[in-house]
């Protein structure tokens, strides 16, 4: 019982901060149509920025606000980038990505910046936890049920306000240029800012996925960020492949991409515990994440094509 | 009013110096339509991207009123259509009288049943019923001029009558300036036609 337990937990409380960067790369990739490489270093940035405020004393909404202020800012890079400058999308990316990852150190003071030293909201929940762990009475138990739940909640909250404003009409016009191969129905003006639009919003989720990661780590580590591309990618993929089963079509409403993004994150994180149980290290996980990446795609990608559709 | 004109312009192709398009002048009037005609090779289309912007001429000009908005569509004008959105999604997006004027009210004359295929993924439609909706999405978009390039070629009788009523509409309830380029008979009342000849002079 006390396994079953601690691998539900495991599940749930790795899985909080890929929420954020699951969420990012759907607006990214399927929404905007932006192959933004920048993700790597939005995520390391916002993971920075938010251990550095926060462990100067900031409270957790306002360095998670500044961490998502960062990923707009890394958006905006990249959109300058390649809209005014005319750099190619990927290298954009990339050059954007580069930035953001050599600069975190300066941030940071140089180094690993610890968050062990909780306090408010989240030293509460700790201390909530501590008590959970101890009425369940199992030595050595030690679960992140209210810490994972408060995560959760807020990162369901961000993706409430995120599915109503794609429902809106300006955010409809975003999914439009990103999936229209000739997006005539607006001007290049707007095809412009739509596209500033959506790279500020996907950036900044992707940058509170890195606050929230650094925060369950306990600390801000150098390149924590890297391989985070690969990872949203396998969520949205595994997510698509399992509603696009259900429902027999190559398509998916908003609705049912959000519920795709849920099913995805369950079943990415059900892997992600089973493998951290076999004992293997992060970078094993990375590996075989890329492997179930390339799986996914070539499985998925011969019954619904429009899988494959990345970039 | 806004204004779309050609002022003696001459085009050809970077990679070739056989000019396309020969001094070409016309000008499109709000709530009129010019044809082009002429045989393949005449430079019809090479013209209506010059008038879209899509190419600059080589000599000549081209004027287009600041902001006029200008809508080219072609025979592949359903890739103006987002695969991964519904056409009830575009209406929403585009039509900026869907709360005023229900879209499928321009084409119930038509008998289309095109009430069926609102909800659907416009990846889903076949290539007619893509070349439709991008029409009726474009009605009531507040554009100024539409350029259509054989637009109805592939489409079958109904959906091309479907598709000239929806045009006619543009013209006399928004008063678009329309150009058009048809081998097929057009059923719209022409303002004027130029004959377009292949130019074999560099």
């Amino acid at each position: 019982m006390s396994d079953l337990i601690f691998f539900v937990d495991g599940v749930f409380y790795n899985l909080t901060g890929l929420l954020f960067v699951a969420l990012g790369i759907l607006v990214l990739i399927r929404h905007t149509g932006f192959p933004d490489l920048t993700v790597d270093g939005s995520f390391t940035m916002g993971a920075a920025l938010f251990a550095v405020s926060f462990s100067a004393g900031f409270g957790f909404f306002f360095a998670l606000f500044l961490a998502m202020a960062a990923g707009i800012v890394s958006g905006l890079l990249t959109a300058f980038s390649n809209l005014v400058l005319g750099i190619s999308k990927v290298v954009a990316g990339v050059l954007s990505m580069s930035v953001l990852i050599l600069s975190a150190p300066y941030v940071s003071g140089g180094g690993t910046v610890g968050l062990l030293q909780l306090h408010g909201s989240q030293e509460f929940l700790n201390q909530l936890d501590v008590q959970i762990s101890a009425a369940i009475g199992v030595d050595h138990l030690y679960v992140h049920f209210a810490t994972a739940l408060f995560w959760f909640a807020v990162g369901c909250a961000l993706a409430g306000f995120l599915y109503r404003f794609l429902q809106s009409r300006l955010g409809t016009c975003v999914r439009y240029i990103g999936s229209a191969e000739n997006p005539a129905f607006v001007g290049m003006h707007q095809t412009r800012l739509l596209t500033v639009l959506g790279l500020a919003i996907g950036n900044s989720l992707i940058a509170a996925g890195g606050a929230i990661e650094a925060l369950r780590r306990g600390a801000y580590t150098v390149n924590m960020g890297i391989g985070t591309l690969l990872l949203g990618l396998t969520i949205v993929i595994l997510g698509e492949a399992v509603m696009k089963t259900v429902k027999q079509r190559d398509y998916l409403t908003l609705r049912e991409q959000f519920l795709g993004v849920g099913a995805g994150l369950l079943l990415y994180g059900i892997l992600l515990q089973s493998i951290l149980s076999l004992g293997l290290s992060y970078i094993d996980l990375k590996l075989a994440t890329t492997l179930l990446l390339l799986v996914l795609l070539g499985i998925a990608g011969r019954f619904f094509p429009n899988t494959k559709r990345l970039f | 009013m806004s204004v779309l004109a050609a002022e003696s312009v001459s085009y050809h192709f970077p990679d070739h110096s056989r000019l396309v398009v020969r001094e070409l002048s016309l000008e499109v009037v709000p709530g009129r339509l010019v044809q082009l005609a002429g045989r393949n090779g005449s430079g019809k289309t090479t013209a209506l991207r010059l008038l879209a912007g899509e190419l600059s001429p080589t000599s000549g000009q081209v004027h287009r009123s600041a902001g006029a908005r200008v809508l080219y569509l072609d025979q592949r004008a359903s890739a103006i259509l987002a695969s991964e959105l519904t056409i009830n999604d575009h209406i929403r997006a585009f039509r900026e009288d869907d709360g005023v004027v229900s879209p499928l009210a321009d084409l119930a004359p038509f008998q289309l049943d095109l009430g069926r295929l609102l909800p659907k993924f416009a990846g889903q439609l076949s290539g007619g019923e893509r070349q439709i909706f991008a029409l009726l999405c474009a009605v009531g978009g507040r554009y100024d001029f539409l350029l259509l390039d054989e637009f109805t070629s592939h489409l079958d009788d109904a959906s091309e009558r479907a598709a000239f009523a929806l045009v006619q509409m543009m013209l006399e309830r928004e008063r678009i300036g329309v150009v058009l380029v048809s081998h097929r008979p057009v059923k719209l009342p022409v303002h004027e036609t130029l004959y377009m000849e292949v130019s074999y002079r560099e």
